[in-house]
């Protein structure tokens, strides 16, 4: 019998996925459209956020013994649930590809700057597919360990930064136009809400005692979002906005600011360690969605083949092609937003159909 | 497939154990100094390189300074491996020298050039030569290299100087309404010393505080608390010691109250026949006109390196939104000195 996940799982799973793409990808692009309103574009865009976080929920409610695949499969028209897979599966490939290429750039830059983009990606990439391959079950319990790490190293983070804290760098608050404030929160929510869809992937079947999911996916959301903003402020409040901008890891620039007692320093390579066990957890359920996708809609004999082309794909993306964000965050929102609400209304829309 | 598992395995840690990262401690050079200099639109990259050379049994380490040029930083840089066969190492840089020129007309190069460049960590020290080339101060500090150890036991026992790191120095030229201060080191008969501040306006050198408003500059932005300077008293010197010096300000709209505690110290035997309050009321008075003299500098030269205009924009940012043309030169002043006498006779006494 396969192990189900337990409450304090999902509600790692959740709070790894939420904060995923945030640190790594998007800081510089959220401080370059709010400048000094960025913090104020995280309370708003976690709020924002909420929204599509309850798109997920809702589905799972309605549904819930079924993954996203499955209930397209039942609910839709052949031809057009073909489409959705088509939409879907292509989705996840490029956002698995930019989230790849981000994640090898990261280590090229701070840990490996010797090694070719292509061995640092196709070790990470068989990392977390390894992963993804042993279950949900695995994954879930890899991320537990994860988050043991992380509150270890954000323990001593948060005692590292809190002496160079200084407020006079975060003020003023609310001095941008609002046009660009509601922007940066509207990416924000976007950023901290795409990974989420990975979620749908888990039917209440998988869960112990189908735990109600809707509050405790709520609790790793806020509590992911509560981090984020917790490591911003810090980040303005050691080096400033306008500097923080200029930096393509401004998180870097500040952990290598940290000095505990004025001689353990450089501890940056371990403390960023944090920002590797995001990208692993968000990664190895990307291609958990991607395998099981493919369970779902293709013949059993020909799904491995699918599945190793769309690995294919993605490894050539995050290794060779530099994805911009600002191309595909259109595609990604109709994939992971668009998508998953079109499904929501069919269920609210259309009767259940008998024999589903 | 079980046997390609297996090689996978098998493969994976070869590229995993950072063999391909690896460099032996001898191949490296630590550059300890860097200077950044520009002659014929050319930069010149002066460095102080710490290299260990492994051959002998008992591992010597080895400080030589190696200079290049190039049209860019970075091609100067990547040059010094014409001469040297180690490693430029950037991550101990411990500071950073560059010339008057450079200060006045290439720093964006600079910082641009260290902020964009993952290896360095950019908590090294800048300090300007002031009429003399980074090369020949890095030539004079290679069997005396402690030059940040200089200007950090000038800011504890003197105040007359600081050691500014790179980042806050940067983050002060890209903060809105704000300028920067840097340290200024200069060769006095054959000997290296620290002389104030070079101070900026709009990237760019603007022009240099003299010793006694360097002290008065450590004193309001509360980088030293203890200074040492002198007064006249009936005609004769009266050596003064301030401690516990703390600087507090408080603004609204274009008022600014600054208010300036701290302890005098007489150490010194003196022949002046004030009584402690006259000595306080003294003091404050030249301590008024000096901070004065400091703050219409700052509108003379319209680079605010104490902040004010920062301060306005962070504690009103309409009234800054609405005036910030030309407000350095509007803004009023209410400077408040609270001096307590340290009586230091009895210890004389006993002495």
């Amino acid at each position: 019998m396969k192990q189900k996940i337990g409450m304090y799982q999902i509600i790692i799973i959740t709070f790894f996925l939420t904060r995923g793409l945030l640190l790594l990808s998007t800081t510089p692009y959220l401080i370059n459209i709010s400048k000094n309103d960025a913090l104020f574009s995280i309370i708003v865009g976690s709020i924002l956020g909420l929204i599509p976080v309850s798109i997920y929920i809702k589905i799972n409610k309605k549904q819930p013994n079924d993954n996203l695949f499955d209930i397209i499969k039942k609910r839709f028209p052949p031809f057009f649930s073909y489409l959705l897979f088509l939409l879907l599966i292509i989705g996840i490939v490029i956002f698995g590809g930019f989230f790849l290429s981000q994640i090898t750039l990261f280590i090229y830059n701070i840990y490996l700057d010797k090694t070719s983009l292509f061995i640092i990606s196709l070790t990470f990439l068989l990392l977390c597919y390894f992963l993804a391959k042993q279950g949900l079950s695995t994954i879930a319990r890899s991320c537990e360990i994860f988050f043991m790490i992380f509150i270890i190293l954000f323990f001593f983070q948060l005692c590292g930064l809190i002496p160079l804290f200084d407020q006079a760098k975060v003020k003023p608050f609310l001095t941008g136009n609002w046009y660009n404030c509601i922007k940066g929160s509207t990416f924000y929510a976007l950023m901290s809400t795409l990974p989420l869809f990975f979620l749908t992937m888990i039917p209440n079947n998988q869960r112990q005692n189908n735990i109600k999911s809707s509050k405790i996916i709520f609790i790793g959301y806020l509590l992911s979002c509560c981090t984020v903003f917790l490591e911003f402020l810090l980040m303005f409040g050691t080096i400033g906005i306008n500097l923080a901008s200029y930096y393509n890891y401004p998180q870097m620039a500040i952990l290598k600011k940290i000095s505990y007692f004025h001689f353990i320093e450089r501890l940056e390579g371990v403390l960023a360690i944090n920002y590797l066990l995001d990208a692993v957890s968000v990664l190895a359920l990307l291609l958990f969605t991607c395998q099981k996708s493919i369970t779902t809609i293709c013949f059993k004999k020909s799904h491995k083949f699918l599945y190793g082309l769309c690995l294919f794909i993605i490894f050539i993306l995050g290794s060779h092609l530099s994805l911009e964000l600002n191309n595909l965050l259109f595609p990604l929102l109709i994939v992971f937003i668009g998508i998953p609400l079109l499904i929501l209304i069919q269920l609210y829309v259309t009767k259940d159909k008998k024999n589903n | 497939m079980k046997y390609l598992k297996w090689c996978l395995l098998l493969i994976i840690p070869c590229f995993l154990n950072g063999c391909t990262n690896y460099t032996e401690l001898n191949e490296l050079g630590v550059i300890e100094s860097m200077g950044i200099e520009k002659q014929n639109d050319q930069f010149l990259i002066s460095v102080n390189m710490i290299s260990s050379n492994g051959q002998n049994e008992q591992e010597q380490q080895l400080r030589q300074s190696y200079m290049a040029s190039g049209p860019t930083i970075l091609e100067a840089t990547q040059n010094l491996y014409l001469k040297s066969s180690k490693k430029v190492y950037l991550s101990h840089l411990e500071n950073l020298l560059i010339s008057e020129e450079v200060a006045r007309y290439n720093l964006d190069d600079v910082i641009t050039f260290f902020i964009n460049n993952p290896k360095s960590r950019n908590t090294f020290t800048i300090i300007l030569t002031k009429d003399i080339s980074p090369f020949d101060i890095i030539q004079k500090t290679l069997k005396n290299p402690r030059l940040n150890d200089l200007i950090a036991i000038n800011s504890k026992e003197y105040g007359v100087s600081a050691n500014i790191s790179f980042e806050d120095f940067a983050s002060w030229l890209l903060e809105e309404g704000m300028d920067g201060v840097m340290p200024t080191i200069k060769l006095e008969n054959e000997q290296l010393e620290v002389d104030g501040y070079a101070f900026f306006q709009d990237n760019h050198l603007q022009a240099y505080l003299t010793k006694e408003e360097a002290v008065i500059y450590n004193m309001l932005k509360n980088i030293t608390s203890n200074v040492t300077f002198s007064s006249s008293c009936d005609q004769e010197v009266l050596p003064i010691t301030l401690q516990d010096i703390n600087t507090t300000y408080k603004s609204k709209k274009n008022n600014i109250n600054i208010q300036l505690n701290a302890n005098i110290m007489i150490i010194e035997k003196h022949n002046c026949t004030l009584s402690n309050n006259d000595i306080i009321s003294l003091l404050n008075k030249q301590l008024k006109t000096d901070i004065n003299n400091l703050l219409n500098l700052q509108k003379e030269n319209n680079s605010d390196i104490l902040g004010m205009v920062s301060l306005i924009r962070e504690n009103n940012y309409s009234y800054y939104k609405q005036n910030k043309d030309n407000l350095l030169n509007n803004i009023n002043y209410d400077i408040n000195i609270n001096l307590t006498y340290q009586d230091t006779s009895s210890i004389r006494k006993e002495a």
